[in-house]
């Protein structure tokens, strides 16, 4: 495969944990998971990424993301995006997707992409619309990604911000979140080696993570929305 | 109407708490699910009715053989007016067992039901083998063609680290007429939960505030029937305290 310095570029860019979508709003359950006491150390932290990786984003958000990517026009994703509300059980989960995907989206309105416009036009009409992987599908045919280029971005800005929660709650410092960095990317690769069938349905098994973000509301200090 | 290897006995009223509730036991003659079983089951609650549908204990899903894989589809029309309790006990997941099955429930908008869904792992042999894969599916339609709620849950050859020493997982499905208790059930519901010892569990309120989602996470199957429990005397009092 020739390298596309362009493409990169861009990844770099939008893969940037300071990218301007209020990704630094959103712990993914690690916030809950610490304040339970299932998460105090880097081996745990490794556990839950994998967790997050292999068994919520590879058989869900990615499954929601490749069909919006190759959806035909604004209703087609918006099909998807109900999808992705339905099959979301956690109100807290639910809230946490669509806000962080409408943040996305409100960037690239911004910068003027043309499906992401359009696509908001629909978002501001519906409140179960704006889920995270639909809003990166959208952007991302706007920032004319490749889909293995969009995956990437996706699966990479999970891992850059579950790490990056973690240090901000204290759980690891700076070297060990780059040892964590680097055990993520090896398994996000291999997950991206494998082309999911295209009958996948999205589907998930996170118990720990789905209680940890759904007793958020029982916890009276918080840092992170999810 | 039914057939192999499902029975149906006498009913019963056994509720002292609603009389006109009928408990249902759906028996099966093999007592277990097997490699190649291909399952279906269809409830119709006609309006007006009350039924708590259970079956006779938790069954086994044993070893499948590699190319082949069990199924089971349940399929719970709940009409206007009626209020269903669907309480299977939990699936015993053998190791090598392989298991497709779906819950669908059409339920009216002014009608009540609560859902249980769960599982635990037993390799007799003391070996912790594990079943090779679980695909367990929730759909809830309310008058309308499209699904309010999807919760399809998949697993294919866990290792034992990602169950973090907990045994039994399950979920539970409240839904409810109107959304105007949902908060308050779900503030109870968590504080009853937590009191639960070997238990790791949260109340959320479902797509289209359409009811209330529980996780279960149980270290065994005794703190898992607890919650069970508790979540069933919610949705009674729920019931109980609405205005039909």
């Amino acid at each position: 495969m020739l390298f596309d310095r362009l493409q990169a570029l861009a990844l770099l860019q939008l893969g940037d944990s300071a990218y301007p979508a209020g990704g630094f709003a959103f712990s993914w359950g690690l916030e809950g998971l610490a304040a339970d006491g299932m998460l105090a150390n880097r081996n745990e932290l490794d556990r839950i990424i994998a967790d997050q990786l292999a068994r919520r984003w590879a058989t869900m958000d990615r499954i929601l993301l490749r069909r919006a990517f190759y959806a035909t026009d604004s209703a087609a994703i918006a099909a998807i995006d109900r999808l992705a509300e339905a099959g979301t059980s956690s109100a807290e989960m639910r809230d946490g997707s669509r806000r962080a995907g409408r943040a996305l989206l409100g960037v690239w309105v911004k910068l003027d992409g043309p499906l992401s416009v359009a696509y908001r036009q629909l978002v501001s009409s519906d409140a179960r619309l704006g889920h995270l992987p639909v809003a990166q599908a959208v952007v991302s045919r706007d920032a004319d990604f490749t889909l293995e280029a969009t995956e990437l971005m996706s699966g990479w800005t999970l891992v850059t911000g579950l790490v990056s929660a973690a240090v901000r709650l204290g759980i690891v410092g700076h070297v060990e979140a780059q040892r964590s960095q680097s055990a993520a990317r090896g398994l996000l690769a291999e997950l991206l080696a494998e082309t999911p069938p295209p009958d996948a349905e999205p589907a998930s098994f996170t118990p720990f993570i789905d209680i940890a973000i759904a007793r958020g509301p029982l916890r009276h200090v918080r840092m992170f929305t999810t | 109407m039914f057939a192999w290897p499902f029975v149906l006995t006498r009913s019963f009223h056994v509720d002292a708490d609603r009389p006109g509730r009928l408990s249902v036991i759906v028996q099966t003659g093999s007592g277990a699910v097997h490699g190649e079983d291909c399952l279906t089951q269809r409830f119709v609650l006609h309006p007006g009715t009350d039924v708590c549908l259970t079956n006779q204990g938790a069954t086994s899903v044993h070893r499948a053989d590699p190319a082949v894989l069990a199924t089971e589809t349940v399929k719970l029309h709940v009409s206007s007016g009626s209020s269903l309790e669907y309480l299977p006990e939990p699936r015993i997941m053998f190791p090598d067992a392989a298991l497709r099955q779906c819950i669908e429930l059409d339920c009216a908008d002014d009608a009540s039901a609560l859902v249980v869904d769960a599982f635990t792992m037993h390799d007799p042999g003391g070996h912790a083998r594990g079943f090779r894969e679980l695909e367990s599916v929730f759909r809830l339609r309310r008058s309308v063609p499209e699904p309010l709620m999807v919760d399809r849950s998949r697993l294919y050859r866990p290792q034992d680290a990602i169950f973090r020493g907990y045994r039994a997982f399950g979920s539970a499905y409240l839904v409810r007429p109107s959304p105007h208790d949902l908060v308050a059930t779900q503030a109870a519901l968590m504080v009853a939960l937590d009191e639960i010892s070997g238990l790791y569990a949260a109340a959320s309120v479902m797509p289209a505030s359409s009811g209330l989602g529980v996780r279960l996470a149980a270290l065994d199957l005794r703190s898992l029937r607890a919650a069970v429990e508790i979540i069933k005397r919610a949705h009674r009092r729920t019931c109980a305290s609405a205005a039909w």
